[in-house]
């Protein structure tokens, strides 16, 4: 079985096959060996080229939490099906973090500069400001002031094309 | 002595807080917003009472409903733990004019201290070093001149309060408008107060400060320092003590100067003189004195055994500096990393969430303050620290030996916290040899630093987990449970499902 995940921009094909000998596993098409030793913990202690490791791991939809040795690392989980990695929304920002709308600083059909500030969302003490990635026009706002959002929830739709010469 | 003690505040220091309530055999009562009904330190408190809404200004920081919630529970104190209200010298006086003990300091000497231009004219007055720099209060034309007298770069800085916020850096005499600008607007937004001032920055420095406790008639003493040089974006993410920078004569200075502001300001309770040490020259310079317990005070209490907060409540009753405390000495090296709910890889961006898995260090020289557990959400609402882990040992050595070898051990699932980076800065030879300034972070572990890229055996054990299709265990908060072809439930090894 063929698993693709993605982490911190990087993609990753693992591939699990049962043979004779146990169980094999192919990182990017590299042979590693392992084993499996029983743990009853909530982690798995994996012996990789004779080195073993305990790791913690939980699952949130499809992302794959996991910690080995203090590092902490979030995997998403892709489809095996999907010619490529999940993009973002075609013309649309996201909230890189959940948070508080504190202020939309744009109108519906409004053309926006380069580096200009569309909302700017506010989390634990902290501010963040969304800003416009190129010159685009406005086409809708999903979020108001006062909204509470999540990670990778669309806040604005710009239309590229749209800004040029406007 | 009082029975009944409201603390206002949430998270780790208000479990600290009702632990040293229960140690001294007072009642401690908990206020909680709406997201935090099921909050640790409700748990650890004796009784609690909930507050509308969620927010910092609906909640812990709305002082009228503060104090109605003392009076309704019969409270006769009130600790206000660190950020809130603990700086508020108008809350201070009300909690006061209520009849109630106000853990901390005289309002007057909060808010004389809270000003931060005004505690560095203090601090002038008693003959005490600034750092060089303009109060502020002329025209932008003023703040230019002066800033070209003072010499490019320049830090703004807010005159209402600290915390890293409503402060920038001005490079050239080209970004210091842009620079006063944002450092206003931001100071607006934090401390309803957008007056800036101008600081020459220090490029080479330490931050040391030092922990004083003053009693009612006026006695103050030292605690010795923590050294506070790592931090990011001014913000401090580890402390030790004692300092690696200094001497014994510079230590002895910095204590007698450090008593000496408190005195100069009237202090009472526990406090903290904070001084950046100029590598370059070897002078120290006043910078401010936070008037509340800090963040870092635990680094203290294991260097020298001293309770801070029991201390706080001691003296705020009018009791005298106890000869203990006076007699304290600092024993082996202590050291304190602050665990954030934050994504060093994307700008240290928050990252709050439920918390999926949580395993915290033990072991002999550990201690971990922490307002969470497993299951908790961390909220948007509130400040990113998960937890402070703090040990000590012997010396410095075995203290970063420790701390490494417990980081290694500690788990958290869910939010994305900074304990890789924190394990790299220990790992730092700078930071080792005890060389490591307030630029050091910036300078030696950005960017390439907070991005780890996952090792063969994290991708297979990703894989087993898709594959198995079950988590480890069904404590966890998304709620599924083992299947038989999960592989903890196989005795030796798994099967494939397919």
């Amino acid at each position: 079985m063929e698993y693709r995940f993605q982490s911190q921009g990087k993609e990753y094909v693992v591939a699990l096959e049962s043979g004779p000998e146990g169980i094999r596993a192919w990182v990017d098409g590299r042979e590693c060996r392992f084993r499996l030793h029983p743990a009853r913990d909530g982690t798995l202690d994996l012996e990789v080229d004779g080195r073993r490791h305990r790791i913690s791991c939980a699952r949130d939809g499809s992302s794959l939490h996991l910690a080995c040795e203090g590092e902490g690392y979030r995997l998403q989980k892709l489809d095996p099906l999907s010619p490529r990695a999940p993009q973002q929304h075609e013309h649309g920002l996201e909230a890189p973090m959940p948070g508080l709308v504190r202020r939309v600083a744009v109108v519906a059909g409004e053309t926006v500069r380069r580096g200009q500030t569309l909302v700017v969302l506010e989390a634990m003490k902290m501010e963040i400001r969304i800003t416009a990635p190129e010159q685009a026009r406005v086409i809708k706002l999903h979020c108001g002031a006062g909204d509470q959002v999540d990670r990778g929830q669309v806040l604005v739709d710009l239309d590229a094309t749209g800004g040029k010469g406007g | 002595m009082f029975h009944r003690l409201l603390i206002a505040n949430r998270g780790e220091i208000a479990v600290r807080i009702a632990r040293a309530c229960r140690e001294s055999g007072i009642v401690s009562v908990a206020l909680h917003s709406e997201v935090d009904a099921s909050a640790l330190h409700v748990r650890e408190a004796d009784e609690a009472i909930p507050l509308q809404g969620a927010s910092p200004a609906e909640t812990y920081l709305n002082a009228s409903v503060i104090l109605e919630a003392a009076r309704s529970a019969g409270c006769e104190a009130i600790h206000p733990g660190y950020g809130f209200l603990s700086e508020d010298a108008a809350f201070a006086r009300a909690v006061r004019a209520a009849g109630l003990v106000f853990i901390g300091p005289e309002a007057g000497t909060i808010q004389r201290l809270g000003d931060k231009t005004r505690a560095r004219e203090l601090a002038r007055t008693a003959g005490i070093p600034v750092v060089p720099g303009y109060a502020g209060g002329g025209s932008e034309a003023d703040f230019l001149r002066e800033a070209k007298k003072l010499g490019f770069p320049v830090l703004v800085k807010a005159a209402g309060g600290g915390g890293g916020r409503g402060m920038r850096v001005a490079a050239t005499p080209a970004g210091l408008e842009e620079a006063l600008h944002s450092a206003r607007r931001e100071a607006e937004g934090a401390f309803g107060n957008s007056r800036v001032f101008l600081e020459k920055l220090i490029p080479s420095a330490r931050h040391v400060e030092i922990q004083v406790l003053g009693d009612l008639e006026g006695r103050v003493i030292s605690l010795f320092e923590r050294d506070c040089s790592v931090q990011r974006r001014y913000q401090k993410i580890l402390e030790e003590s004692p300092s690696p920078a200094l001497t014994e004569e510079l230590r002895e200075r910095m204590g007698v100067t450090a008593v000496a502001v408190a005195k100069a300001a009237g202090y009472s309770n526990a406090g903290t003189v904070e001084f950046l040490l100029d590598l370059d020259s070897g002078e120290f310079y006043f910078l401010e004195m936070n008037t509340r317990l800090q963040v870092e005070h635990p680094v203290t209490e294991v260097l020298t055994g001293v309770d801070l907060v029991a201390a706080q409540i001691q003296l705020a009753v009018g009791e005298p500096i106890s000869p203990s405390w006076a007699a304290a000495v600092p024993r082996g090296h202590a050291l304190e990393c602050r665990l954030y709910a934050e994504d060093p890889a994307r700008d240290f961006a928050p990252s709050p969430g439920r918390i999926l898995r949580w395993k915290m260090p033990e072991g002999p020289g550990v201690r971990v303050d922490s307002g969470y557990a497993e299951g908790d959400e961390v909220s948007i609402h509130y400040d990113s620290l998960l937890a402070k882990i703090i040990v000590s040992a012997e010396d410095r050595e075995a203290a970063l030996r420790r701390m490494e070898g417990v980081l290694r051990d500690t788990v958290v699932l869910g939010p994305t916290t900074n304990q890789g980076l924190l394990k790299r800065l220990l790992a730092h030879p700078v930071f080792r040899r005890g060389d490591a300034t307030t630029d050091f972070l910036p300078n030696h572990l950005f960017p390439a630093g907070n991005v780890h890229h996952p090792p063969d055996e994290v991708l297979i054990a990703a894989a087993i987990l898709a594959e198995g299709g079950a988590l480890p265990s069904g404590k966890t908060a998304a709620g599924e449970t083992g299947d038989l072809h999960s592989p903890w439930r196989v005795a030796d090894g798994f099967r494939l499902s397919g």
